[in-house]
């Protein structure tokens, strides 16, 4: 007697078909696993046998062989243990074996035979549609973001003897519906408003600029100068994501196991490491890879608080997928790609202390100060378009009833600017002034010709390199996007200006 | 003579008031030098531990060869009998035996002026020290200080820039490079100015030097400036130091409170000047010197944005964020105005998004 259903195995953020393939014969009795399995597969063995037994199915003494094919990829996660219950019992006949055709299944199983949800589902539930198969049943925590996959149907199981008894037919289950005008709104507490923040009118500047162009930015202040509150303020100024990024984004949290349980995330992610986060930890890894907290803010913003204060080797991580947007991971399990194309939003104290230049509080040495400032790499440094400094807060500001600008006032002028680049990239490989290459920024960057004579006299005398020269256009380009103006002028121009980074402190 | 002097003033960790001693037993640097052992272990007896350092050097370093080392090390020495000793420290009582240094010697006909002040200053001390020695430079004076981080370096650096001599007077070897992030300084006022030092060559940079180099550059200065001051500053003691050699002491006043402010203040309420201006102090110092003040005429015409960009301009440097509260543009506008006053030299950025007036007669770029 031989049965077969389809699961999936997890690897990197995309999820590989895997045939679950039970069989009992004559011999010892014996519950034999086979298939390149890690060791939370194998034990899948004791639940599946545990689980069958307290639902009331009862397994005579044979020899069970389970396979999971194909034998040459690595099979980790709990989710085999409901295909494999489900193999093994049609193979006792407790299943009419038609019942088992084009059916993918996930789940982990308890001891009482109760399902529990698994990680990856969304993956699953897609590759599973491309492999054809005509039915999912997952478990009831997963049932939402199953279903937003259309084109297949997901059943939702919260206990072993529910699936048996929709397979059979004794009680068939209600498929899971994902309504996605419904919730095409994103529900929950309302996002933090830039109108909650007082002053520091060069910091949200700063923050507009970056999120119109995908720049990233490194904000530099005092403590409790409203470095943070920024940051999380910014995912709020993007333009909310198309279904095709939500799922994008959503695959990736589906793996990491971070996604509500009402389906798919339709707020772009804003992910902030500690600063003690390790290499793995923040590009991704493990055995069998996770993707780590860059692949999470993918599409969305990475705030890296206390920028000097990460350990150097895991900040050198970012260099690559700050150029490319994406990951490689090689382990011995293999190579994988996480997507990691984020907006870096840093910060960092102007000094150990936080005080500097206030001589007042501060009582770091010049020296100190630098080797502070040195901590972060140049190479680093020369990946942020825009470098804004936050000022302490004066009481004045603190306690004042400033007009303050909402985040709705400057989404619509940050909507403005992806509208302009949409129109301007089409048909190009960029989508952002972030992305523009040195050559391309004389194609797309017309300065007119006063700007462009007052340029050579601000390129000798601040002293300008010709990188910082190409990021000072691409910041220009920005701002002269949010005015809608094809041209670029010498207010954009000398405004990008403000924005350059610090090159040296003397 | 003179290689004698050199050689008691190479002995390490020998002090003035230690090589007073000697002189007062044996006369001259020559008669130390040829001490008999016997009468320096009298000395080391009679409680005088130090003189054991007198006896090693006459064993195993004698003046040829400390002459030869300072000269492999391009270091010049004058001793304080030489007719090329500075003039104002030959009449001091506890003037330097000798100086080591790299360059020149401040000129004594030329007025000359120490501009001192707190390591760790506020942005506002740094300009007002830079301004005022790059007006000193440019009207001709000397420009003397400790080249020490903060306002010492930066007063002599800006001296340096508006073409002026400047000379750094060192707690350490005059080869010694310390601090060692002024390393530019130090090669650059070697080469237009001096670098010098009472210490022989290779003297670390220790706590008690800098006390005794102090009186030094009091020594070499008319007038003293103290820009900024804590309660405990080192540059409380170069006041103390000029006040008892004579010399003028100008502190500049500060608000009551204001931590780098304290000891200026307290400067003051014991009979030290206030400083007013750079011009009412060169003004002193060279009746006949007139500035050639950069002529803000009616020929230069501003546009009404940047007319009132520069009018909201204080006496400090001013920060975007400020200076947008003030005038209410919006950034582009106002970063525009801010360029073309920068441009037109009527403005400059000290740091990057602080902004200031230039000073009348214009300061030097960094």
């Amino acid at each position: 007697m031989f049965s077969k259903v389809y699961s999936a195995a997890i690897s990197g953020i995309e999820s590989r078909l895997v045939s679950v393939e039970a069989d009992a014969s004559d011999g010892l009795p014996q519950f034999a696993m086979v298939g390149y399995l890690a060791s939370e597969v194998r034990e899948a063995q004791d639940r599946v046998r545990t689980a069958l037994r307290n639902c009331g199915y009862r397994l005579a003494p044979r020899k069970i062989t389970v396979n999971l094919a194909p034998a040459d990829i690595r099979k980790s996660g709990s989710g085999f243990d409901l295909p494999i219950a489900l193999a093994v019992t049609a193979v006792y006949g407790y299943l009419p074996p038609e019942g088992l055709e084009g059916l993918f299944l996930t789940g982990e199983l308890s001891l009482d035979g109760s399902v529990h949800a698994v990680r990856g589902v969304l993956g699953m539930v897609m590759e599973a549609r491309r492999a054809g198969c005509t039915a999912c049943l997952v478990p009831r925590e997963n049932a939402q973001e199953g279903a937003v996959i259309q084109g297949i149907t997901v059943y939702g199981v919260g206990h072993l003897r529910e699936a048996v008894d929709h397979i059979t037919g004794v009680r068939r289950l209600q498929p899971a519906v994902y309504n996605i005008e419904e919730k095409s709104l994103p529900g929950g507490p309302a996002a933090p408003d830039f109108a909650d923040i007082k002053g520091q009118r060069i910091v949200k500047r700063a923050a507009e600029i970056a999120a119109a162009g995908m720049h990233n930015l490194l904000i530099s202040g005092p403590p409790g100068s409203g470095k943070t509150m920024i940051a999380g303020r910014i995912p709020g100024l993007l333009p909310p994501m198309e279904l095709e990024e939500a799922l994008e984004v959503s695959q990736i949290h589906s793996v990491a196991g971070t996604l509500p349980e009402d389906g798919i995330l339709r707020r772009r992610p804003f992910r902030m490491p500690h600063h003690t986060v390790s290499a793995a930890a923040l590009a991704g890894g493990g055995q069998a890879p996770r993707p780590g907290e860059i692949s999470l803010a993918h599409r969305g913003v990475l705030y890296l608080d206390e920028l000097p204060e990460f350990q150097k080797e895991t900040l050198e991580i970012l260099r690559q997928p700050l150029e490319e947007g994406r990951v490689h991971i090689a382990r011995s399990g293999g190579q994988f790609v996480f997507p990691a194309d984020f907006m870096l939003v840093a910060s960092r104290n102007p000094c150990r202390c936080g005080y500097y230049p206030d001589r007042s509080r501060c009582r770091c040495s010049e020296a100190e100060v630098t080797r502070y400032l040195h901590r972060i790499s140049r190479p680093l440094l020369d990946r942020i378009d825009l470098h804004a400094e936050a000022r302490p807060m004066q009481y004045g500001e603190l306690v004042g009833e400033g007009g303050a600008e909402t985040t709705a006032q400057i989404r619509a002028r940050v909507l403005r600017a992806h509208r302009m680049q949409t129109e301007r990239y089409r048909g190009s490989a960029f989508r952002f002034n972030s992305e523009l290459t040195a050559p391309a920024l004389q194609r797309y960057c017309a300065i007119d010709g006063a700007a462009q004579a007052k340029m050579r006299q601000v390129y000798e005398q601040k002293g300008l390199t010709a990188r910082a020269y190409h990021k000072l256009i691409k910041v220009a380009r920005t701002i002269a996007d949010l005015e809608e103006s094809e041209q670029i002028g010498l207010r954009h121009l000398s405004e990008a200006v403000s924005y350059r980074p610090v090159e040296a402190l003397m | 003579m003179e290689q004698y002097w050199e050689w008691l003033c190479s002995i390490p960790c020998l002090y003035p008031r230690q090589r007073e001693i000697l002189l007062r037993c044996f006369h001259t640097p020559e008669g130390v030098w040829r001490a008999s052992s016997r009468e320096l272990e009298y000395l080391i007896e009679k409680g005088f531990r130090w003189a054991e350092r007198v006896l090693r050097c006459q064993r195993e370093l004698p003046p040829e060869k400390t002459v030869n080392m300072r000269l492999e090390k391009g270091i010049q020495f004058i001793s304080c009998e030489h007719t090329s000793y500075p003039e104002r420290l030959r009449m001091l009582p506890d003037r330097p035996h000798g100086l080591f240094y790299r360059g020149a010697l401040p000129a004594d006909g030329q007025p000359s002026v120490a501009v001192v002040g707190a390591r760790l200053c506020t942005r506002g001390g740094r300009e007002l020290a830079q301004d005022l020695a790059a007006s000193l430079a440019r009207a001709g004076a000397q420009i003397v200080s400790g080249a020490a981080c903060g306002i010492d370096g930066a007063a002599q650096w800006a001296a340096l820039e508006a073409g002026g001599p400047s000379f750094a007077v060192l707690g350490c070897g005059a080869d010694v490079c310390y601090p060692a992030s002024h390393a530019r300084l130090l090669e650059r006022a070697a080469a237009e100015g001096g670098v010098l030092s009472e210490l022989p060559p290779g003297a670390p940079p220790v706590r008690h030097h800098f006390p005794m180099r102090n009186r030094i550059i009091s020594g070499l200065a008319d007038v003293v400036v103290v820009v900024e001051a804590r309660r405990k500053s080192g540059s409380l003691i170069t006041a103390g130091c000029a006040a008892e050699q004579g010399r003028t002491v100008l502190a500049v006043p500060g608000r009551p409170g204001d931590v780098l402010s304290v000891g200026c203040n307290e400067l003051i309420d014991q009979g030290a000047g206030i400083f007013l201006s750079a011009e009412s102090l060169i003004k002193t110092l060279f009746p006949n010197y007139k500035p050639q003040n950069r002529q803000l005429s009616d020929d230069i015409l501003l546009a009404p944005a940047e007319e009132l960009v520069y009018s909201s301009f204080g006496l400090q440097a001013e920060s975007l964020d400020e200076l947008q509260a003030r005038t209410a543009l919006s950034l582009p506008e106002l970063s525009e105005s801010l360029l073309s006053l920068e441009l037109r030299g009527l403005i400059q950025e000290t740091e990057r998004g602080w902004y200031r007036r230039k000073p009348p007669d214009g300061l030097p770029a960094r």
